[in-house]
């Protein structure tokens, strides 16, 4: 072993990781070389050194980190329910926005909020900058429906009624056809009825017959 | 893994408290080594020990066993002396800052190895982040480079060569804080 690789290998040497062979090697080169063995002396000592330095002793307080955990639990529910209700509260809103089409709007000096269409429906202006005298309280008006808006009403209940026709002729058909089966049914009963009489009459007429000859 | 982490381990992991606790028992030495070496202040050992074991904690349940305990809690250790140092700059302590405490018969004696310690101590924390790593593991810990590969993500040759860098840039540090190694040489 030369020089360069037993100081490669001195740390390992320093912290047990060599093989007894190689521990073997490196020693028998220390004993023959100063340099590396001044070399080991010194990872030696800096190996002491770093050993002297005492790291605090600590004592971890259990009670307090479970409360501290349940305080983050705590908060973390908290918040959680808080951007559920948001989340709730903005769909809400949404659906709100969808099915009245609300309409809310600023404008100079106004903030116009409306539902329904624009010629139908309510309408509400309120005026926040201006004067108290000026300030225009909540103001409503109700406009009649047109008979454009109302066409599309009548031509679902036409609709409606025609399918309650359809329906309804549907079941006076299969009515029809029951009471059809039931008299088929009734016509077959009487034949079966009268075949049967005939077929007893015709037996007793037998039996009577046998019984006279013996 | 030790055999007491193994009995402990479903009783920690589902909330136990009394099983959690004897976990910090068997761990809050070696954490606390590990992050003095780390940060180089004895002063905030106490609270980054106690936020150690409350991330640990809260992480409990997300935990899976796969016989790595401390390189867990070494890695949550590591991340909140991370997280620490990105809050605040390291503080190189102050060589005049000795505590002697009452009982001690020598204080002049005591105080010079306090001061030994402090200046080995601040020539660690002064190493860069990469070496200061593997010495603490290696040197006061006695992680092997295998596990500190899996634990760091880091091949195991790297690592060597890291604290044979970590081991040479402390001597030249530490020479003239050496007067046995100075004399030695003569």
């Amino acid at each position: 072993m030369n020089c360069t690789h037993v100081r490669g290998r001195l740390s390992d040497l320093l912290y047990e990781e060599l093989s007894s062979g190689e521990i073997e090697q490196v020693k028998e080169h220390l004993t023959q070389c100063p340099a590396c063995k001044s070399e080991y002396d010194s990872l030696q000592d800096l190996r002491r050194m770093l050993d002297g330095v005492r790291a605090p002793t600590v004592s971890v307080n259990t009670p307090g980190m479970f409360r501290q955990a349940l305080e983050i639990h705590s908060r973390r529910a908290r918040r959680w329910r808080r951007a559920a209700v948001a989340l709730a509260g903005l769909a809400a809103t949404v659906l709100a926005v969808i099915l009245f089409r609300l309409e809310i709007r600023a404008g100079s000096n106004q903030v116009v909020i409306r539902w329904g269409s624009s010629t139908s429906g309510i309408e509400t202006v309120t005026n926040p900058k201006s004067e108290p005298s000026e300030h225009h309280t909540a103001e409503a008006s109700y406009v009649p429906a047109s008979e454009a808006e109302l066409q599309p009403l009548r031509g679902l209940i036409h609709a409606l009624d025609a399918s309650m026709d359809q329906l309804s002729r549907e079941v006076e058909n299969r009515d029809q056809r029951q009471q059809h089966n039931i008299v088929r049914l009734q016509e077959q009963v009487t034949q079966l009825r009268v075949m049967f009489q005939r077929q007893m009459a015709t037996y007793l007429a037998d039996s009577s017959k046998k019984g006279e000859n013996r | 893994m030790d055999n007491d982490e193994t009995d402990l381990f479903p009783g920690w992991q589902s909330g136990d408290a009394s099983a959690f606790s004897a976990l910090v028992r068997r761990w809050q030495g070696p954490m606390a080594r590990f992050l003095f070496h780390l940060v180089g202040e004895r002063e905030v050992v106490q609270d980054l020990c106690q936020e150690v074991f409350l991330r640990a904690f809260l992480a409990a349940p997300r935990y899976r066993e796969k016989g790595e305990l401390s390189a867990w809690l070494y890695r949550i250790a590591l991340n909140v002396a991370r997280d620490r140092t990105r809050r605040r700059r390291l503080i190189v302590r102050s060589m005049a800052n000795c505590d002697i405490p009452s009982d001690v018969s020598e204080p002049g004696v005591h105080c010079e190895q306090q001061e030994t310690s402090d200046l080995v101590g601040q020539a660690i924390a002064e190493l860069p982040e990469p070496l200061r790593i593997v010495l603490i593991l290696r040197h006061y810990e006695g992680v092997n480079f295998e596990k500190m590969a899996r634990l760091l993500g880091t091949p195991a040759s790297t690592l060597k060569s890291r604290f044979a860098a970590a081991l040479g840039r402390l001597r030249q540090r530490l020479r003239l804080f050496a007067p046995d190694n100075e004399e030695s040489k003569k």
